[in-house]
């Protein structure tokens, strides 16, 4: 027995070395670098760093209305990916079944996560434009010119084209994750239900969500992280213009640090994003009545 | 036992038929869609690449190049001026290496903290859920300080450094998983005399496969595609990526679209064509066989 | 079998830990090594001998490809030349990410051995820069001693240019339009194209914000006829009054905008994809020098028919015309880095060199820098400058308290150019800027 002991604790030690390592120093060390700076004046360049307490914290919070209105942006991001998750879930069952094609359907939904951010940048701006637009050609051969807007430029309209490009990108990563959890339900429990008489529609509420349910608590996280963490897709494809229309908390956070050389005050929103992301996923957790996973 | 029931299978399936074919017939109209919506920005792209840049100017971005007179110009840009080929190079060292590494890690993490106990358990998943929570960039700086510190800066372990650290996203996929494996697996090749590295080695990672498989192919399109970490840590010429040969035809004022949009389809159709090859172990599942007590 | 089997696999593990270990133990002697010379090791004047059978490797950090493009390369060159040393170009795709990455590598002790610098960046990186001054470079630069930081030069520009309209002659004619002399005929002309429907009067790739600075950031200091008009505003607790040139040049701006003459929708398209009209769906774009080859790009065969002529900020034809001169791309050297020397070398020789600068302004389309060196002007810009009575305003990016109230205003002229092109109220504006403005000047010293 004690020598089971040993080689246990001579496998933890082996083998989680390295990852731990790796999370004190790009993680631990970060983070507390991070916070150590939300307490400073740092402009990102100067050899001190001058400590102001909490005044970051609270400029935030009382003085900085514009921050908290691009985070309004990001709620729109949270609020219709979370409304794609249940659509993704029918997909992935979909793309499950033994429909014939569906293997090719399969390697079409994930095509756009493995695409380039570049890419995907370049190929919206022309997509959404005003002039030559593929989306604005495509609405007057439908006749629906009716329907044509300025998709970049037009304030209340940025922020869903920008959304719609994310879904385009991560929807199909998504969907391959669901994927990837339904493969993991034996085959025979539900053939089992099949045989039972059980309805597409009680198989996917009774056997299939409750065996993919630790893979939709990771979906919210991600999505819950995702939305609040929106940087490329609005950085690419309009720099959060016109004005700050479609900015994000993070890329104001970016432009504090690096264009209004603000280092203390862009890691005190670096430390007030993470606390965003526990608090909300705890609540989240709650609402969907969701346990610690193991 | 296996054929009777096949053919029982089959039998249920035809009485069913036609009932489903209105079902089949969304399914498949939806997928229509779905598939075309996911290939015309695509589209766009190639299209452009044998364009001039007066063309990509003035014409409807989803008119086909003229196909008899088809312009290569661009292409040839980005194989001679661009050196797309030591890209190719150094991005298929970086994911291999990485994912191997990162694959190796998310494994062993797994298995220590699925099937053990131990007293920080708690602290490391919280750790991990840190990770994911950070934000990227800002962080840069103290991350940065480190790299150069250990002295790897410039050179291409600094990436892989990073690109290895295994992510909760990860673990959570391989606990999903090596829950489906059951302990009792373990426990007679324990009676049998394995050790724990044994039956981590024997066992664990071969049985974890097809989620090894699922997420070294997205952990690669990530490297692969990933420009800010090389373009940050390996400025150096000979370590240029795809896609930091990429972003040298991309800049704010001289930016040339067509050798861009030419650059952009020869980065994508390698990982494309692997993605093609490689996706049966995407979406292959687990070997019901192997699982079986 | 087994046992051999897993041996392996643990000599694997121990192999990449100590690997690992290593590379701390590595970096702990690095810094230590660095820190010492750091004390005091004075760079004894850049014309010292570098000792030519030595191998020296000097790193450039640049955007946008600016010393390897157009069919030059600095480093062909400087082989040529010093066969013993290798420049290794380190690019990055635009000023923004350049300077990201300058901070970040500046915090971790990482500076390139020569970079490329902005005017606006002197403020900053100056700082830090070696002092030139006893190179010949920067005894026969024109504008060394404009940009002196603290007293001191450390940067040295290596191109000059000035700002135009591009226009197509052919549509010009077809319009019967004369060059315009005036702020108003400017107007009036693109208003005339306007109306015949047929082009974009003025290209204007605003969904990317800067490609509206020939107007929001520089016709309030070719208004006020003083390039360093940012250092003045730094001292002025409210320079957005209307009596002050900054209104007043956005007075004007906003007359030109509420014009709408940039198409349906500016601020749907990125300089990218109007670059490509030029000529063909767009009539004029406002730019640099810098814009001629992608001018001819995009005019194709047609590149004979491209003009020019310079934005004319003036009420009177009577009146000089103020028109901005940039000297930019400054090159400069860390102090106290480890190939100081052989970086002053390089730039001295860079800027120095005749054969070497001339080829470099002819392919970047730029004027020289330097009085001794004379770089050939293309017909089409020259052509800008004839009839024309000229007052050249050199540029200044603004210095640090400028720096420092812009950065707590959240000051962003194209930023403001955006929000005037979607309508906003210039007067609003104006009150808002003035507010904040005098808050953050009164708490910066």
């Amino acid at each position: 027995m004690n020598s089971l002991k040993t080689q246990k604790n001579v496998l933890l030690i082996t083998f989680l070395f390295i990852p731990v390592l790796l999370l004190l120093v790009f993680v631990v060390y970060p983070t507390l670098k991070l916070l150590q700076t939300s307490f400073t004046s740092w402009d990102g360049f100067s050899e001190v760093q001058q400590i102001i307490g909490f005044k970051n914290y609270k400029d935030l919070i009382f003085n900085s209305k514009e921050i908290w209105v691009s985070l309004k942006n990001n709620f729109l991001y949270f609020i219709i990916h979370l409304g794609f998750i249940p659509l993704e879930i029918i997909a992935a069952v979909i793309l499950n079944s033994k429909l014939r094609g569906m293997k090719f359907f399969k390697s079409v939904v994930f095509m756009p996560y493995i695409i380039n951010g570049v890419a995907v940048a370049y190929a919206f701006s022309f997509f959404f434009s005003p002039v030559n637009g593929a989306l604005n050609e495509i609405l007057k051969m439908l006749s629906l010119e009716g329907w044509i807007q300025n998709w970049l430029s037009n304030p209340s309209v940025v922020n869903y084209s920008l959304v719609s490009v994310s879904l385009w990108r991560y929807s199909g990563f998504h969907i391959v994750l669901f994927l990837a959890a339904l493969q993991s339900i034996p085959e025979d429990i539900i053939e089992a239900a099949v045989v039972d008489g059980a309805n597409a529609f009680k198989r996917l509420i009774f056997i299939i969500l409750p065996s993919i349910k630790i893979v939709v608590e990771l979906m919210l996280f991600l999505n819950l992280r995702g939305a609040l963490q929106v940087f490329d897709i609005p950085f690419v494809i309009t720099q959060g213009g016109p004005g700050t229309a479609s900015s994000t908390f993070a890329l104001s956070t970016i432009q504090m640090a690096f264009k209004y050389k603000n280092f203390g005050m862009a890691s005190t929103m670096g430390i007030s994003l993470i606390m965003m992301i526990v608090v909300f996923n705890w609540v989240q957790k709650n609402i969907f009545g969701l346990k610690e996973g193991k | 036992m296996q054929t009777s029931f096949r053919i029982n299978h089959d039998v249920r399936k035809q009485s069913k038929s036609a009932s489903l074919k209105l079902d089949q017939w969304l399914i498949y109209s939806i997928m229509a869609c779905i598939t075309v919506i996911v290939f015309l920005p695509m589209l766009v792209v190639l299209f452009a690449s044998f364009k001039t840049a007066p063309q990509i100017g003035n014409d409807f971005p989803l008119q086909l190049p003229s196909l008899t007179n088809l312009n290569l110009e661009n292409y040839m840009v980005v194989f001679t001026k661009g050196k797309i080929l030591l890209g190719f190079k150094n991005s298929i060292f970086l994911v291999v290496i990485s994912v191997a590494v990162n694959a190796l890690l998310g494994t062993m993490t797994t298995y220590c903290l699925h099937r053990f106990d131990f007293k920080f358990k708690k602290t490391l998943i919280a750790l991990f859920a840190l990770g994911m929570v950070i934000p990227g960039q800002i962080c840069e700086i103290a991350r940065f300080s480190i790299m150069s510190r250990i002295g790897v800066y410039n050179t291409i372990w600094a990436p892989v450094i990073i690109y290895a650290a295994a992510d909760l996203m990860q673990l959570y996929i391989y606990m999903q998983f090596i829950d489906k494996i059951p302990v009792s697996l373990d426990e007679s090749a324990m009676i049998d005399g394995a050790t724990y590295f044994q039956i981590f080695y024997k066992i664990i990672f071969p049985l974890l496969k097809p989620a090894t498989a699922t997420l070294a192919i997205i952990k690669a399109v990530e490297v692969m595609n990933d420009m800010y970490i090389p373009y940050l840590y390996m400025p150096s010429a000979k370590l240029r990526t795809v896609t930091t040969t990429l972003m040298s035809f991309s800049s704010s004022q001289f930016s040339a679209w067509e050798y861009l949009s030419a650059a952009i389809v020869v980065v994508m159709v390698p990982t494309i064509l692997i993605y093609i090859v490689f996706q049966k172990y995407i979406f292959a599942g687990i070997v019901a066989g192997a699982v079986k007590e | 079998m087994k046992r051999t089997k897993l041996f392996k696999g643990l000599t694997i593990f121990c192999s990449i830990t100590m690997l690992i270990s290593s590379f701390v133990g590595c970096g702990k002697n690095a810094e230590t090594t660095e820190a010492t010379p750091d004390t005091k090791e004075v760079a004894a004047g850049a014309e010292s001998k570098v000792e030519t059978e030595e191998e020296i490797t000097l790193t450039l950090l640049q955007w946008d490809n600016i010393f390897t493009k157009n069919n030059y390369d600095v480093v062909a060159e400087y082989k040529k030349v010093k066969p013993n040393v290798t420049i290794e170009i380190e690019n990055l795709k635009d000023t923004g990410e350049f300077e990201q990455a300058m901070k970040i590598r500046k915090t971790a002790n990482q500076m390139p051995d020569i970079f490329a610098l902005k005017p606006y960046m002197l403020a900053d990186f100056g700082t830090i820069a070696a002092d030139l001054s006893d190179l010949e470079a920067a005894r026969d630069s024109i504008y060394a001693e404009t940009f002196k930081v603290d007293g001191k030069i450390v940067a040295l520009p290596t191109q000059a240019f000035n700002e135009f309209v591009w226009y197509n002659k052919e549509i010009f004619a077809e319009y019967n339009l004369e060059v315009p002399k005036t702020w108003d005929e400017f107007i009036k002309a693109a208003e005339t194209i306007k109306a015949g429907g047929k082009y974009i009067p003025i290209l204007m790739g605003g969904k990317d914000a800067w490609p509206d600075y020939p107007f929001n950031e520089f016709m309030p200091s070719l208004v006020a006829n003083d390039g360093t008009l940012w250092n003045k505003m730094a001292e002025d607790p409210q320079p957005f009054t209307p009596d002050k040139p900054f209104y007043q040049a956005y007075q004007m701006i906003d007359q030109l905008y509420s014009a709408e003459v940039f198409g349906t929708d500016p601020l749907g398209m990125g300089f990218d994809q109007v670059k490509a009209m030029f000529g063909t769906k767009g009539a004029m774009l406002c730019a640099g020098q810098w814009f001629l080859a992608d001018a001819q790009k995009a005019m194709g065969d047609k590149s004979d028919k491209i003009g020019t002529f310079l934005l004319p900020v003036r009420k009177d034809a009577s009146e000089k015309l103020n028109t901005i001169t940039m000297a930019d791309t400054f090159l400069s050297t860390a102090q106290g880095g480890k190939n100081e020397a052989a970086a002053k070398e390089f730039i001295n020789w860079f800027l120095t060199d005749a054969a070497n600068y001339q080829a470099f302004t002819k392919a970047m389309n730029v004027n020289s820098t330097m009085k001794s060196i004379e770089a050939g002007v293309e017909p089409c810009i020259a052509e800008a400058f004839e009839g024309v009575d000229v007052n050249p305003v050199i540029y200044d990016g603004g210095n640090k308290k400028f720096q420092a109230i812009q950065a707590a205003t959240k000051f962003d002229v194209k930023q403001i150019g955006q929000e005037m092109m979607s309508g906003k109220d210039l007067d609003e504006l104006m009150n808002n800027l003035n507010k904040s403005w005098q808050e953050a000047q009164s708490t910066t010293k």
